[in-house]
Parts: structure tokens; sequence; C-alpha cells
């Protein structure tokens, strides 16, 4: 009798949790787009772009790969700080929201409404720091290269020209 | 008979080749000043390498083949099709070195895809890519296929005229704009840069409109203005225009793309006040219908399917990968795998149909053309005609293209072998990457915007695409850049230098 009860229990949880699909990634968002459409979703992400759009903002998050928009608040959005760039791997955030494989709001852009948004990790600077022997290998290519002008320019009586000519 | 190739015309294809490297080693020292604006010292020697290495390169060239005879039509084929191959391979180096890309090959296929303007990536990180990094992907775009390198190199540095107008018909711009092709370089030089930088303000504004922040919307908007009107396609983000979300920034990007794909000779006609050449023009007049077309085509299409309810998701979705794909330029606001997944078969095919017609001759964009997609049928339409006339019944066919002109036989025949030339590339292309396992309409595409030097994806480009499929589609892209004949012209004389080689080794030998 109990198991019959927990079964009944489970099946009206499952019936109520039927819109709301636990999504592992964007890549399958993006490749399951229909089955997605109009479900709430939750995604984790690199923040690679914040576009603030008065009282809304545009937030883009990237994941092995593959980038998706989410539609939040300004509010939301000021969370955020630090984005991805060369010098720097964003916050990574989780997001809860409606998705839409092409979103009536927003002239069909595959997005996600976003209902809520979680700093999961702050973003830090990436350490990048000149390479003493390429700098040294450059160096001499260049003065090399440069020389080598000179001498065929001298060699074979060319007229000097700013650009080789 | 076809004219082999000796120790002298060796020499004048080294010697022209050497010079156009000592230019493009200044091009490849150009995005320092952004690896210095953007304090990414790190980057500087990757360009300091590429422009050391292309300028040694260039000199030895210079000093072991130094000749002052002057360029034939077989010596400017050669060189056009032989500096875009070893202008990549040279371009590719910053890209490997900044790991840009997965491996040497990729960053060869990157290099290409830049010079050639097709706009397909196989780049690892294009979110987490230095600027200066980014910057020399989207600088390749618009010299190599914005303006064209040879014809900067060779005409407005200053080679003699006789090499530039060769030059300039291997780089597959065959008419002139004015009496001088020094003159016409010159033009379409000022045109690009005119246009480069209404397009770079216009983006920047956009991107604030949008959201973005001014420096970002500064750099943003500089790259894709280089790559819109180079009808390239290589964007600064991994989402392409789709990162933007905005209708602004997308009909930017529209209109930049339709001005590059149209022919420099109209901008030049229309700039000198006969803005009538726009309507009577047989190029502009097939371009546009073709346009409406498949857009009235692809709207029905998408809505029909229901894949977009709305019409602002039908013009900003459908109707922009199409004008995208129409012009060859490759900018995207829907991910690949959407495209190639939720899109029904019969709008990727119109699709593919629109890369291949292309733009107009003499732009920056590839495909066949409209021009001679527009003599194709205007021939079509004349042999009917011819058909149902009585015999002794004589019919003259003449097309307007900035001047009235007959409609003759060798001008039917040259754009008939150029489409077939396409046709059977497209075919090989469509039949080896469906042996690699994909679908037909995916295969067609991703051909097509290979050989058309168009950029958009369908998902197959990518840095784990079979390597195979990777060196298909860079010859695709190198022969679709030069318009098939000069690619073939250049194989037979290699194939015909090694064929008599061995012919006068046998010879010796008995």
């Amino acid at each position: 009798m109990a198991g019959r009860e927990i079964l009944l229990i489970s099946l009206i949880i499952t019936m109520f949790l039927a819109p709301c699909v636990k999504a592992t990634s964007i890549m399958g968002l993006l490749e399951n787009s229909d089955a997605f459409d109009g479900k709430i979703v939750t995604v984790r992400g690199e923040v690679i772009g914040v576009l603030v759009k008065g009282d809304h903002a545009w937030v883009n998050i990237l994941e092995n790969g593959y980038a998706i928009g989410v539609w939040c608040t300004a509010e939301d959005a000021e969370k955020i700080s630090v984005v991805g760039d060369y010098t720097h791997i964003g916050d990574t955030i989780e997001v809860t929201g409606v998705f839409h494989r092409a979103c009536p709001d927003h002239g069909g852009d595959l997005d996600i409404h976003a209902e809520t948004l979680t700093l999961i990790s702050p973003g830090h600077e990436i350490p990048r720091s000149l390479s003493p022997f390429l700098t040294a290998l450059g160096l001499i290519l260049l003065v090399t290269g440069i020389l080598v002008t000179v001498f065929v320019r001298v060699k074979k009586r060319e007229p000097f020209h700013p650009l080789g000519y | 008979m076809i004219p082999k190739l000796g120790r002298e015309d060796f020499e004048i294809i080294g010697y022209n080749l050497g010079k156009i490297f000592n230019f493009l080693a200044i091009l490849f020292s150009i995005p320092v000043v952004v690896a210095l604006i953007y304090g990414e010292i790190d980057t500087i020697p990757y360009f300091l390498i590429t422009s050391g290495v292309t300028l040694i390169l260039g000199n030895v060239l210079i000093f072991y083949t130094c000749t002052k005879k002057p360029m034939e039509l077989k010596h400017a084929i050669c060189l056009v099709a032989l500096t875009w191959v070893l202008a990549s391979v040279l371009a590719s180096t910053p890209l490997w070195l900044a790991n840009a890309t997965s491996s040497y090959l990729d960053a060869n296929f990157e290099s290409l895809s830049g010079f050639t303007g097709t706009g397909l990536t196989v780049a690892v990180d294009i979110d987490h890519m230095a600027h200066s990094v980014n910057f020399h992907r989207h600088l390749l775009q618009f010299v190599g296929d914005g303006i064209g390198i040879i014809v900067v190199s060779l005409t407005i540095l200053g080679r003699t005229e006789i090499s530039s107008v060769l030059a300039f018909r291997g780089e597959a711009r065959e008419e002139g704009i004015r009496p001088s092709v020094v003159r016409t370089s010159r033009t379409i030089f000022g045109i690009a840069i005119t246009f480069l930088l209404i397009g770079a303000i216009m983006f920047a504004i956009a991107g604030l409109h949008e959201g973005l922040d001014l420096r970002s919307s500064i750099f943003d908007g500089f790259c894709h203005s280089m790559t819109g009107y180079a009808t390239g396609g290589f964007s600064t983000r991994s989402q392409n225009l789709l990162y933007y979300h905005g209708l602004w920034y997308e009909l930017v990007g529209m209109v930049l793309a339709i001005i590059g794909a149209l022919n420099f000779n109209l901008h030049y006609v229309v700039l000198r006040g006969k803005r009538r050449e726009i309507l009577d023009n047989i190029e502009t007049r097939t371009f546009f219908f073709t346009l409406l077309l498949a857009s009235t085509l692809i709207s029905f299409c998408l809505l029909s399917s229901n894949v977009y309810s709305s019409t602002e998701a039908v013009f900003r979705k459908g109707v922009f990968q199409l004008v995208s794909a129409h012009t060859t330029t490759g900018f995207a606001t829907v991910p690949s795998p959407q495209l190639a997944l939720m899109w029904p078969a019969l709008p990727i095919i119109i699709i593919s149909i629109a890369m291949l017609v292309g733009g107009c001759a003499n732009s920056t964009s590839g495909g066949v053309k409209a021009l001679r997609v527009g003599i194709l049928i205007k021939a079509f339409f004349l042999e009917v005609k011819r058909a149902l006339l009585p015999r002794s019944a004589v019919v003259r066919g003449r097309f307007h293209h900035v001047e009235d002109s007959p409609l003759t036989d060798t001008v039917i025949k040259g754009a008939a072998m150029i489409a077939t030339g396409y046709l059977l590339l497209f075919t090989l292309g469509t039949l080896i990457t469906m042996g690699y396992g994909y679908d037909t309409e995916a295969s067609m595409f991703e051909t097509s915007s290979a050989l058309c030097n168009v950029g958009l994806s369908s998902g197959i480009t990518s840095p784990s695409m079979p390597t195979g499929l990777k060196i298909t589609y860079m010859l695709l892209m190198w022969m679709g850049r030069l318009e098939v004949i000069t690619v073939l012209v250049l194989l037979a004389a290699l194939a015909l230098g090694i064929w008599r080689g061995k012919e006068w080794r046998e010879e010796k030998s008995s």
C-alpha cells in the first residue's frame, strides 16, 4: 500500500514539474530547441557580454564553445562584475528561466528569459606574460628582414621606396 | 600549344611574389598598434615574427629572381593563384602562435578563409581572443577580399601598368572603372575606405544603441565594417551578430553587405550622378530580382512551417540569413545547430542556391555572379525566341551593363564556362561532404558556403571536422575566390611542367 502511495505522489510531482526541464548544456538546448521550447530550463555558463537596455539587459553566456543570450532585469545583471575577454575569465552564473527557440518578444532570437540569476563563482584575471624567447625571435627576425631589404636594394641597385619598391 | 614555363617565367613570378611579400610584411605588422592600444603586449612578438619572416622571404625572392622583364598573362595567373596560398600560409603564423586554433592546419584554414573572404571559422575561443589577433583576422578579409591583395600591392603602391592589368584579371576583376588600371585600383581603394569608415560609425552607433560599452562598440564596429564591406563575415564574437540581439545592428550589417556585393563600376557611375544605372543595369536587376524572389520564398516557407510566427522574426532570421548568403557575406543571427536542425529543407536549399548565384561581378562577393546569371537567362530566352521565329530571321540580343553591349556567343560562352566550373565543384564538394556521413542539405549548404566564399555554416565546419574535409573546403575556398579558371591554369601549367621535365629527362638518359 505504501508503495502505491509513493508511486501516486511521484506521478503527481512529475505532472507538476513537466514544463520544468533541467538542461545540462547550452549545446543540448541548441540541438533540441523544439523539445525545450517554452519550458523552464536551468543553465550554467561564463558571462561573455552584458548589454544593458533600460531596466533590462542581455547577458550572453558561454559553455563548452556554445553561447546563448539571457534576457534578465538590469538589477540581476548588476550582480555580474567580470565579463570574459582576453584578459579575464568571466563570472560563472546559473540561470533558471523560460527557453524560447524563437522568442516572440525579441524578433525570433533563441534566448532564455531569466526568472532567477545566481552568481556561482566570480570571474578572475588571466595572467598573460610576454615570452622572452618569442620577443627575442621576433626582434631578430624583424631586424634581419630590414637588413636583408637594405642589402637587396643596394646590391640590385633598386631605388629605395618606403614599401620596398 | 600551351606555352611551357621556363626559368625566365619563374623569375618573373618570383620577383613579383617578392614584391607582394614586402607589402604583406607591412600588413602583418598593423595589429601591433591594436595590441599597444589594448595593452596586449604579449601578442606583439607573434606579429613581429610573421612580419620578419615575410620580409626576409620577400627580399630573398627578389634577390634571386630580380628581373626587369614584363609580366604576361600566364605569369599573372600563376602569381595570383600562388599568392593566395602563400599569403595564407604566412598569415596563419600569428593565429597559430596565439593558440587561436587547435592545430597548424586550422590556422591555415582560418587565414585562407580570411583572405578569400569566406568567413567559415575553426577558431577555438573567439570570445577570449586577443583584440590584436581578432583584428588580424578581420584585416585579412578587408585586404584580401575587400580590395584585393595583388591589386593593392601591384598598383596602389606603384607597379607597372601592364602587370597591374594582368593581375587585375587574375583576381577575377575583369572590368576597369577608369581608363587606367592604376586609377581604377585607387578608385576601388577610395570607395572601400569610404564605406569602411561610414560602416564603422554606423555599427558603433548601433552597438551603443544595443547597450554595448563605447570601447567595444568602436572595436566591434570597425571590425564588422571591414568584414561586412568585404562580404567576409568574420565576427569578433562566437555568436556572430546574434550577440547584439538588436535590429539596428543587423540592419547596418545587411546594408553594408549589399553595398559590398554591388559592382565597383556601379558605385563609381552612381557617385558620378548616373543614378538611373541601378535600374537599367542587367546585373543589379538580376541581383535584386533573385534577392526579392528568394526572400519571398523563404519568408513563405518559414511562416507556413511555423518555424517563426511573426513578420519581424521572419525578417530578422529568414531574410537576414538570405541577404547574408546572397551577398556572400556570412553574418549570422541563427546558431548553426539551430539552422541545421530547426529549419526545413526548402529554405536551406534556397539559401544554398542564393550562395551559388552570389553578388555582382567586380565586387567583393563570390559565387557565379549576378551578371553571368543575367546573361545566361537572357541567352536562354534568346534561344527560345530563335526557335520560334523563321530560320531566315536575324535575332540579336543586347544587354545593358554600364553601357549597351551585344550579347555575343563569346560573352555567353564565358559566362557558361564559369557557371559550369562552379556547378562541377559544387557537385564534387557536396559528394565528398556526404561521403563523410553528413546529410544532403547540410552538405549542399556547407559546400556552397565554402565554394562561394560565404561563411554561413550548417554546423559542419568546426575544429573537430575531419581533416580531409578541411582540406577539401580550403581548396574550394581558394578555387572559388579565383573563379576556378585561374586555378585550373596554374594546375595545368604545373602538370605540363612536370610532364615536360620527365620527357626531357628521358630524352637525356637515352
